[in-house]
């Protein structure tokens, strides 16, 4: 899948070895540049029911309000955020508030809750906004970032220098998050945007990954593939390897160019509107 | 977006595509000349630059008539040029020049009018002839001074030269004046219904008669231009005056061939058959020309006056058509043709013989128009449905490839004689190309218009996402902050429907009440709204959608109710950390519970999910176990559908949250007396080894009659271990302890620091650790900072509460009270303290010694969990005197050190308990009975042989533990007597009293007064192995 400005972008979710169901839902949109990995939590089917549930809202909603002619931007919201981040935070915020409020109305549902990193992409630049320990990468000519950070209580441990990353690999907190969608009425999401270059490749992540696969070993792989859905299909592969204890999910989206964009080639493939 | 540009885009393209088909219908000029363009450009690819052999061109050219005079020339010099040529014996002459006129020669005029002259004269006799005839004189001058005599002579004496003849323009519908028999001979009888099909003229300029009569034939010159004024095509026939006139090329090639105008067959519309040859003709009877250019090279050529001067080799006129005609500047007519401006209409004639004669003919093929038709419709649809789609690039390629593509087509089949008009397709397909790409790029770059979304509209959003996920409810409260216009009333009204199918009649009324109360008569609500609230008050209907449809008739109203396991669900009471709190009754004993529901999460697999269960009702049942006045009674748990509950004591009251505010402060004393109830309480629940995990305001009740309860036992632990995978999400962890936030394991001092913290909040209104930006900060400071002085918010309150508060929040759990009761204990000595005005010097001692009196305790504290079945009072009894006892220490206000001793009070409450303890501990081996060998398993490991020891404990495992302490001392009989040195051990952190800021070097008791080393010592291992003996038996699943 490419979107109008070609960034290539790719997505897929797997079970993983250990568990039967599937919790993870992801969602991409070429026309947005839109980009969702939501990991769920909750007992019977709540988990799947509240990542579908964002994702589908988020994805709905940006359909609504950046899909028609007009680009639509809530009012109030966050102070300071750019349009795209203003968007992106009353996506997933809304999110927040369709989950919350199932599972208050389904008893079923109750106390379902849900991670979201969802991204909207394009060729200059990406907007991030996230709830929960599913992450956004950017890998850069070799380099892997991470560009969120983990809602999790290990994760604002490790931030803190209370434990080390070692420690927190085998605290039994691990799979308390500090925050997520559907826990509260309101939630607090991080949003933020980052340019983005020819070549680069942002990585989508539910913690199925992170579980098994370390960032080296994510930045080897990307490094290895051009193809988004290859390097989709790669990370999977390993985690699964190496124990697939949860689900796993992982959306990629690579930006042209980036070998010989610039010059000729580059001028050439502008003309031609590529 | 997407759609409506699609719409866009195809009528962009339909747009375009109509106006081609009209131009292309109506032929007109803007694309015609488009398509003459492609025609001119295709026509010099048919080019035969070799000049035939048949022709040869007598040209009249610029040296000529320097050479000979000017123009017009004489008619004699046209007579000897004939009679020149007559002589070198070719087929046909054509003398392409105008003699409409006979020529005015001044001098014939005067010889004929001196010769009348004469006569006159000489019949008057007023002259003589004398030997001299002038009449033959005068003749003869008349003769030689008649050019026109002489050419038609010599065209008499050569039987083969064709001269032109003109139609000049007439006045529309001037009837034609009947030709001479001379000139109407060349023409054949036009055919009916040929009116506007064929050019015809009104007005005609043929040669003089006598010329008329003297040459072979006749043929017309006129020439009809295209729009463009450029010639393309030949008029093989003009009609006038009801005969077709061939061309004069025809009437050329009909003489070279020997043929009469009877040989011709004219079939209108197809083709002229010229003796065996055929000249195929369009709908307008033309025939298109096949031009060599450029003028005067592609065919023979001399110069006239070469002729006359005999300098042209004789044989090459030999058999030939030869055309005599100007093409000298401002003499000759010129053409613009499609390969060249400037063809003399002689070279014209030229070429449309030699297409005659080759056969060489461009034709439009039958299946032409629909070709054309069909490629018009085809790139329509291209750039209507297909371009918009694809991307930039493969727009570009794909339309490069279809344009060659036509364009290949198209000329192949020109080279073929065989014309299609592929202009119009090229036109639509460029033209297309570029509106909708440029459209495309002014589109994308121009960029959206940015719209701030009003309240209004996100509400209307919203209201929809949640009617599409059936919350109808919130759906409607979101649909109310909307106007109501048209189609808010409609978006209403299906609500309304959606609300009648979940059987929700009064809702479904309701919201079109809401709609009536602007518009009572949309649609058909007010008639739905009746039948709606008769529906909600139970009526039975056939069906409420509408009179009887189908005849079934069902009870509405009344429903039964939901129910989880045997209770029924009567409401939702809220919602707690794990789920839904709800009203239930139990019907067969009538008795309203409150139903805790949590989701089991499974790893997947059933036997990880009968795990899940297992753990689930093994925390139940013993937290279950618990029977205290001040802890909430768990009755049952079950679970249905992975839905597992908990049914506890319904509680008519409201926790402590809202007393820990500022505002909201209790009475210090009532506050304390709160706390240190809470804390017996927590005592009891350790004593029987479980831990509560959550302890906070919010899990505080405090009932309408004044009595507290603690609630959520063990139910933290359970949902914590049922999340497993993915984890779950806890509020801010203001109350976590130390351990805790480190992921320790955790014993019943977590719990009592929470309740320090909770006695904090209590007390100052402030919670001790506040975080900041993030939860990260909170836990840091959890985990490493020093909690604030309770005083410093509060100057009011006493010291000795400082030092409760102090030691409850110490960061390491062997440094706080190692027992609720002796939090307890000290809590109320502060209280003592307040009711009696004595100074707190030194309360902080003194819950040492209680704790350690304490660690005996827990022997008597299973005492009364076996009264949890067996016998409720029992359990009551000893748990009330329990309280008594402690007070008593605190009265007497002796010195600290000293107080503390009393604590020796408290055997005696071990007196009581421990005969009941001794019966107890079988009833909880029984409960507890898979943990039992958990907890024997690690008691071997500190101490098995000291053990037995101290006899004083009866009770297994844990007595032992114990009394473990007391031992290594090495005092006395009884786990009484050490506790003071211990106390002392203890004091460590508690010196603050008199050095306040000591407390912050807690680590290294300096201070501590009577500290002996062996008490520290002593401690240590105690506390240790008890904590993780503790643990185990509930700990034995890895959360």
């Amino acid at each position: 899948m490419r979107t109008k400005d070609s960034v290539e972008i790719a997505g897929a979710t797997d079970p993983g070895i250990v568990r039967k169901n599937n919790e993870d839902n992801f969602a991409v949109d070429p026309d947005l540049g839109l980009l969702i990995v939501a990991d769920g939590m909750g007992g019977h089917n709540s988990g799947e029911v509240a990542s579908d549930l964002a994702a589908k809202t988020i994805v709905d909603f940006a359909r609504k309000m950046l899909g028609g002619d007009k680009n639509i931007v809530p009012e109030g919201g966050t102070r300071g955020l750019s349009v795209r981040g203003a968007q992106l935070e009353y996506f997933v915020k809304t999110a927040n508030t369709m989950i919350y409020e199932k599972g208050r109305a389904f008893p079923k549902d109750a106390g379902m809750g849900t991670t979201v990193v969802a991204a909207i992409v394009d060729a200059k630049g990406l907007t991030v906004a996230h709830v929960g320990d599913s992450r956004l990468y950017l890998w850069r000519k070799g380099e892997l970032s991470q560009l969120t950070e983990d809602h999790s209580l290990v994760g604002e441990q490790v931030k803190r220098g209370q434990i080390s990353a070692d420690q927190a690999a085998r605290s039994n907190l691990q799979n308390i998050l500090t925050r997520a969608l559907g826990a509260e009425a309101e939630v607090v999401v991080d949003v933020a945007d980052h340019p983005l270059l020819p070549g680069d490749l942002v990585l989508l992540v539910s913690d199925g990954v992170n579980k098994m696969v370390t960032d080296a070993e994510i930045a080897a792989i990307v490094a290895s593939e051009r193809e988004p859905s290859r390097v989709v299909d790669a990370l999977i592969a390993r985690s699964r390897a190496g124990g697939g204890v949860d689900n796993i999910t992982v959306v990629a989206a690579r930006v042209p160019g980036g070998e010989g964009g610039s010059g000729v080639g580059g001028l050439v493939r502008r003309l031609l509107g590529r | 977006m997407k759609k409506k540009s699609v719409v866009v885009d195809a009528l962009l393209g339909l747009a375009l595509t109509g106006f081609v088909a009209g131009s292309f219908f109506l032929r007109l000029p803007l694309l015609e000349s488009v398509e003459f363009k492609a025609y001119d450009l295709r026509a010099k690819l048919r080019q035969n630059l070799t000049p035939p052999p048949e022709i040869v061109l007598v040209a009249i050219d610029d040296d000529s008539i320097a050479q000979l005079g000017r123009w017009p020339w004489p008619r004699t010099r046209m007579a000897d040029a004939v009679a020149k040529l007559r002589a070198t014996g070719p087929k046909v002459i054509g003398l392409n020049v105008l003699f409409s006129e006979a020529e005015q020669n001044q001098g014939l005029v005067e010889i004929r009018r001196l010769e009348g002259v004469y006569r006159d004269l000489l019949a008057a006799k007023k002259v003589a002839q004398k030997g001299v005839d002038f009449s033959t004189e005068f003749s003869s001058a008349a003769v030689a001074l008649d050019s026109d005599s002489k050419l038609q002579a010599a065209l008499a004496a050569a039987p083969d030269v064709v001269l032109p003849l003109f139609f000049s323009p007439g006045s529309v519908g001037a009837k034609p004046e009947p030709a001479s028999l001379a000139v109407s001979s060349s023409a054949i009888a036009a055919p009916a219904g040929l009116e506007g099909l064929i050019y015809e003229e009104t007005k005609m300029s043929p040669p003089v008669p006598a010329f008329s009569e003297a040459a072979a034939g006749l043929g017309h010159v006129n020439l009809y231009p295209d729009l463009d004024g450029v010639v393309r095509r030949e008029a093989p026939l003009v009609k006038y005056g009801g005969q077709l006139y061939p061309s004069y090329a025809l009437r050329l090639t009909m003489a070279y061939l020997g043929l009469k105008p009877e040989d011709l067959a004219f079939t209108p519309g197809a083709e002229l058959k010229v003796g065996r040859l055929s000249v195929p003709l369009d709908n307008e009877n033309m025939m298109a020309v096949t031009f060599n250019g450029p003028a005067l090279e592609t065919t023979r050529v001399v110069s006239f006056q070469d002729v006359m001067n005999d300098k042209v080799d004789a044989s090459l006129f030999k058999d030939k058509i030869v055309i005599v005609g100007p093409t000298a500047l401002g003499v000759a007519t010129v053409y613009q043709t499609p390969v060249a401006a400037g063809f003399p209409s002689m070279e014209v004639v030229a070429n449309v013989i030699e297409n005659v004669l080759h056969q060489k003919f461009l034709t439009r093929p039958d299946w032409a128009e629909n070709a054309e038709w069909g490629l018009i419709a085809l790139m329509g649809l291209f750039i209507m449905f297909v371009l918009p789609r694809l991307k930039a690039l493969w727009g570009l390629v794909v339309s490069i490839v279809l344009a060659l593509g036509i364009m290949g087509a198209g000329t192949f089949l020109f080279t073929q004689g065989q014309w299609l008009k592929v202009g119009y397709p090229m036109v639509l397909l460029v033209a297309g190309y570029l509106v909708i790409i440029s459209k495309g790029f002014l589109v994308t770059e121009k960029g959206k218009e940015l719209v701030e979304a009003s309240q209004v509209e996100t509400n209307k959003m919203l209201g929809l996402s949640f009617q599409g996920q059936g919350m109808l409810d919130l759906a409607f409260e979101k649909f109310r902050l909307c106007p109501l216009d048209d189609n808010m009333k409609d978006t209403l009204y299906n609500l309304a429907l959606d609300f009648e199918r979940k059987r929700q009649f009064s809702k479904a009324a309701a919201v079109l009440d809401h709609v009536a109360a602007k518009d009572p008569k949309y649609k058909d609500i007010a008639e739905k709204t009746k039948m709606l609230k008769a529906a909600s008050e139970g009526a039975v209907f056939g069906g409420v959608g509408g009179p009887k449809k189908d005849g079934t008739v069902m009870i509405t109203g009344g429903s039964t109710k939901p129910t989880l396991g045997r209770y029924e669900i009567e409401k939702e009471l809220g919602r707690g950390a794990m789920g839904v709190v709800y009203l239930g009754r139990d019907p067969k004993i009538n008795r309203m519970v409150a139903i805790k529901t949590m989701m089991l999460e499974a790893g997947g697999d059933d036997a990880s999910l009968k795990e899940v269960k297992e753990r689930f009702f093994r925390e139940a049942e013993s937290a279950g176990t618990l029977n205290h006045p001040n802890i909430v009674r768990i009755f049952d748990a079950g679970d249905e559908n992975e839905v597992a509950y908990i049914a506890m004591e319904l509680l008519d009251g409201h926790d402590l949250v809202k007393y820990g505010t500022k505002d909201g402060l209790l009475p210090l004393e009532k506050a304390l007396d709160y706390v240190a109830t809470v804390a017996d309480a927590l005592d009891y629940a350790h004593a029987a080894g479980i831990v509560h995990r959550d302890i906070k305001p919010a899990n505080i009740m405090l009932l309408k009659d004044g009595s507290i309860r603690v609630a959520d036992f063990g139910i933290a632990r359970i949902s914590a271990s049922s999340k497993t995978a993915t984890g779950t999400v806890m509020g801010t962890p203001s109350y976590m302890s130390p351990e805790q936030v480190a992921g320790k394991k955790v014993d019943g001092r977590s719990d009592l620091f929470s309740l320090a913290v909770a006695l904090f909040e209590l007390t100052t209104g402030e919670k001790p650790f506040k975080g900041g930006e993030g939860i990260g900060t909170l836990l840091f400071q959890i985990a490493n900072d020093p909690h604030p002085d309770p005083r410093a918010i509060r100057a009011d309150l006493p010291a000795s509460l400082k030092a409760v508060i102090d030691k409850g929040l110490a960061k390491k759990p062997e440094e706080r009270f190692s027992r609720g009761s002796e939090m307890a204990a000290a809590i109320r000595a502060v209280i003592a303290e307040l009711k009696g005005g004595a100074p707190a010097a030194a309360p902080a001692p003194a819950p040492a010694p209680v704790k350690t009196a304490e660690v005996t305790a827990p022997a008597p504290a299973p005492a009364p969990e076996p009264a949890r079945t067996p016998a409720p009072p029992v359990g009551l009894a000893p748990a009330e005197k329990t309280q008594p006892p402690a007070p008593a220490p605190v009265a007497a206000p002796t010195p600290a050190v000293e107080r503390t001793t009393p604590a020796i009070t408290l055997p005696g409450l071990n007196d009581s308990p421990a005969a009941a303890a001794r019966p107890a501990t079988p009833a909880s081996e029984r409960t507890l009975g898979p943990t039992i060998p958990n907890w024997k398993m690690p008691s071997p490991k500190p101490q098995a042989a000291a053990a037995p020891a101290p006899a004083p404990a009866p009770a297994p495992a844990d007595a032992t533990m114990r009394l473990e302490p007391p031992q290594r001392a090495g005092a006395g009989a009884g786990g009484d007597v050490p506790p003071p040195p211990k106390k002392d051990a203890f004091a460590g952190e508690v010196p603050p009293p008199p050095k306040k800021d000591a407390f912050a070097g807690d680590a290294p008791p300096p201070p501590a007064p009577n500290a002996d080393p062996g008490a520290t010592l002593r401690i240590e291992p105690t506390q240790s192995p008890d904590a993780t003996l503790r643990l185990k038996p509930h700990s034995q699943e890895p959360i």
